[in-house]
């Protein structure tokens, strides 16, 4: 890896879904996303239903092409890389009802090869924290030993239960927020759960989680 | 050397990946488990290792022999056995009958296996072997559809078994079953690896425990952990 080079830029990506009402279009969906990480970590994503946080990684995996601005995984414009390698930049691990076909936007050999066998950034999709099956604690290993080999992970979750919460916290060392078609970047779990928006998404469950911490 | 070894495993479906660079090895004599959630990955790494899909990247080697794109039916001539998580019996078969069909000198015979079958005393004997070994012998004559849910996994298991096989690979053995069944399960299970090399795969990490020489870890795609039972259980108490 080149130590210059940010593991993941997104470049003012901007992703608008149109319906056309008679000759006026109407936008139904917007996101913008503009942020660069330059160092592995574990991100924790959070966003009600529909915000875009499966768009956001989308665009990342390269499977949904941007309306505008470039995604950068390894320094490559993922949107310039074969399709067939795009998961050897950036891999999107979700439930299999959510998977959608990659968009294609022009003839393969047009694009560039990727000389990676390993995929850098990593992206889950609501990973299933069931506390009856025993799993939890291999998949935080998991995590974190993608980490230890230098990669970037990124976990969307929709917490609706206290150890959700307590995972996200401990597992994470950076936060987003997909709100309102803004990704919103935050360094501390402090600042993270201050903003009144991320409050007001989490409801009951953080003050119970927070009142828990205090005891 | 590793009876079955799997090196690099990619597999995906369209856009949805599978199995991403999945390494491993099975022993000989040894019980193999593999655990992990469902859409974990579990079942299209079986169906890979026992030649029902061919890998997208990575290669399957059998006692030293690459085997990664035999077809299903070579691979199963080779020694390696399966059971399904969807039972696959002749429900109007009776037990014995489901065992003659798949002994290797009737299937031979292909649309004339059942000639003389009933007579011959030596195939009978050989399938009242397996059922012996099964614990089913006492209810040979009961057509499969018959048989409580336990007894037919345990035939399904028999019908594996009777390819004589150097490996079997039992897909998911406990779904539907109380803990009866399962204590029976256990019982067939560790009997059979006195003779035969085992994987089974699982989400019943506890059922696992109680079989398993060794257990593979498989999350998203990708094996994230290997060891003994109580290492690994260890292993979980130190990492909850």
């Amino acid at each position: 890896m080149m130590t210059d080079t940010p593991i993941l830029h997104l470049d003012n990506v901007e992703k608008r879904y149109s319906r056309r009402i008679i000759l006026f279009p109407k936008t139904t969906f917007y996101l913008k996303a503009d942020f660069v990480f330059e160092e592995p970590g574990i991100v924790g994503v959070m966003g009600a239903n529909g915000a875009g946080k499966t768009t956001l990684f989308e665009m990342i995996a390269g499977t949904t092409p941007p309306s505008s601005g470039t995604v950068y995984c390894m320094g490559d414009d993922i949107q310039n890389v074969k399709y067939r390698y795009r998961d050897r930049l950036a891999i999107h691990y979700h439930q299999s009802y959510q998977v959608r076909n990659i968009q294609w936007t022009k003839p393969e050999f047009l694009m560039k090869s990727c000389y990676y066998d390993y995929p850098t950034i990593h992206l889950f999709d609501e990973p299933q924290f069931n506390t009856q099956d025993g799993y939890i604690p291999f998949m935080l290993q998991f995590f974190r030993q993608l980490w230890m080999m230098r990669c970037l992970v990124f976990i969307s979750v929709h917490p609706t239960e206290v150890f959700q919460l307590e995972i996200v916290e401990h597992l994470c060392h950076q936060y987003m927020f997909v709100h309102n078609g803004e990704v919103s970047h935050y360094d501390h779990w402090q600042t993270f759960t201050q903003d009144s928006h991320v409050r007001d998404y989490l409801g009951n469950t953080l003050p119970q989680y927070e009142a828990q911490q205090n005891k | 050397m590793a009876l079955l070894e799997a090196k690099g495993i990619h597999k995906r479906f369209g856009q949805q990946v599978v199995l991403e660079k999945v390494n491993i090895t099975f022993e000989e004599n040894q019980l193999s488990g593999i655990v992990g959630p469902n859409g974990a990955g579990k079942t299209t790494l079986f169906n890979i290792l026992t030649g029902q899909h061919w890998p997208d990247r990575g290669k399957v080697f059998f006692n030293g022999k690459n085997i990664t794109r035999f077809s299903r039916q070579r691979v199963a001539r080779m020694g390696i056995a399966r059971s399904f998580q969807i039972m696959n019996l002749f429900d109007d078969f009776t037990a014995i009958e489901n065992i003659m069909v798949a002994l290797p000198n009737v299937r031979q015979r292909q649309f004339n296996m059942f000639m003389n079958v009933p007579t011959d005393s030596a195939i009978q004997d050989e399938a009242y072997e397996v059922l012996r070994r099964i614990g089913l012998d006492k209810v040979a004559r009961t057509e499969a559809k018959n048989l409580p849910y336990g007894k037919r996994r345990a035939l399904e298991i028999g019908v594996a078994l009777a390819s004589k096989p150097r490996m079997l690979f039992l897909d998911e053995p406990t779904q539907g079953m109380g803990s009866d069944q399962m204590s029976n399960l256990i019982d067939l299970v560790l009997k059979l690896k006195e003779i035969v090399t085992i994987v089974v795969i699982e989400h019943d990490m506890d059922f696992l425990v109680e079989i398993a020489d060794v257990i593979s870890v498989i999350l998203w795609g990708q094996i994230i952990a290997t060891d003994a039972p109580d290492k690994l259980l260890a292993n979980r108490g130190v990492l909850q």
